[in-house]
């Protein structure tokens, strides 16, 4: 009767180390991070430092977003000279000076980024961080 | 086994694949980016275009012969490749420079309008340090002249 049982144990061993490794990788590899409002890539980056919950901007190559909400489609200040993005500098005036997380996805042109960068600098948010998916995401 | 059974589907369900990091910049005035440094390099800059990189750099003169203000320039262009822009070869050209001036951490990088912003936060990765160690760990966000 005991030969089965010791059959069984040896079959399970190698599944509970894979299982084991599987944890392993998922708990290194994860995050808690919420879903992004906005579907866009991020840009891939090297860096290791954390990001911490802050007043969010997601920039796509058509729209702006605040906090989830879109405050300004972009098209028109890809064609256009104008560098301080009104809608975005008008809603900034509302909130308190804190760090600004910028999400933006990997293929949009730097004459946005710089545009949202300028209006950030006029409306008196200095320190921003660009947020980017870790090259050791999964 | 059961406990392994129960946590790896509750990972899957409240986790993502997608672990996010952040690059700190200060967004102040251009001013920064025009202020020359006391050390061996007065002025550091890389523009980023459609077509490859290219680092500039003024260098102070210190032979006997040179007068107060009198600097070397020196350029190095690197083409991007077929996958991007020459990231190995900018981080050995800003490694030399860095062998020059050790304490400056600055660097102003001058991307023009077209350059995607995948490409630009590759290039800020790049240039706060290799393997080797820090390079400049401070850029400074402009736009190409």
């Amino acid at each position: 009767m005991r030969a089965p049982e010791r059959a069984d144990a040896a079959t399970l061993a190698p599944l509970v180390d894979v299982l084991t490794l599987v944890l392993v990788a998922l708990l290194l590899g994860f995050s808690t991070d919420p879903p992004l409002p906005v579907a866009l890539e991020l840009p891939r980056s090297t860096s290791t430092s954390e990001v911490a919950r802050s007043l969010a901007l997601d920039l796509t190559p058509g729209a702006l977003h605040l906090q989830g909400h879109r405050i300004a489609g972009m098209a028109w200040y890809l064609d256009h000279d104008e560098d301080l993005v009104d809608e975005l500098y008008g809603a900034l005036q509302r909130l308190p000076r804190e760090r600004v997380l910028l999400r933006m996805d990997a293929a949009v042109p730097y004459r946005l980024v710089r545009k949202v960068l300028f209006t950030l600098q006029q409306a008196g948010f200095e320190d921003v961080t660009l947020v980017a998916e870790s090259r050791s995401s999964l | 086994m059961s406990l392994l059974l129960l946590l790896l589907p509750l990972l899957l369900v409240t986790t993502s694949a997608q672990k996010r990091v952040g690059l700190d910049l200060k967004v102040s005035s251009g001013e920064g980016l025009s202020v020359p440094e006391m050390g061996a390099l007065e002025r550091l800059t890389l523009q980023i275009t459609a077509d490859g990189l290219e680092v500039r750099a003024a260098l102070r003169r210190s032979d006997v012969t040179a007068s107060a203000g009198d600097t070397e320039q020196r350029k190095v262009a690197l083409p991007h490749g077929p996958t991007g822009p020459d990231l190995a070869g900018l981080q050995a050209a800003l490694r030399d420079l860095k062998r020059l001036d050790p304490a400056r951490e600055r660097i102003a990088l001058q991307p023009t309008d077209t350059v995607p912003a995948g490409v630009l936060v590759a290039v800020l990765d790049a240039v706060r340090g290799d393997r080797a160690g820090p390079l400049f760990p401070q850029p400074l966000l402009g736009s190409a002249p």
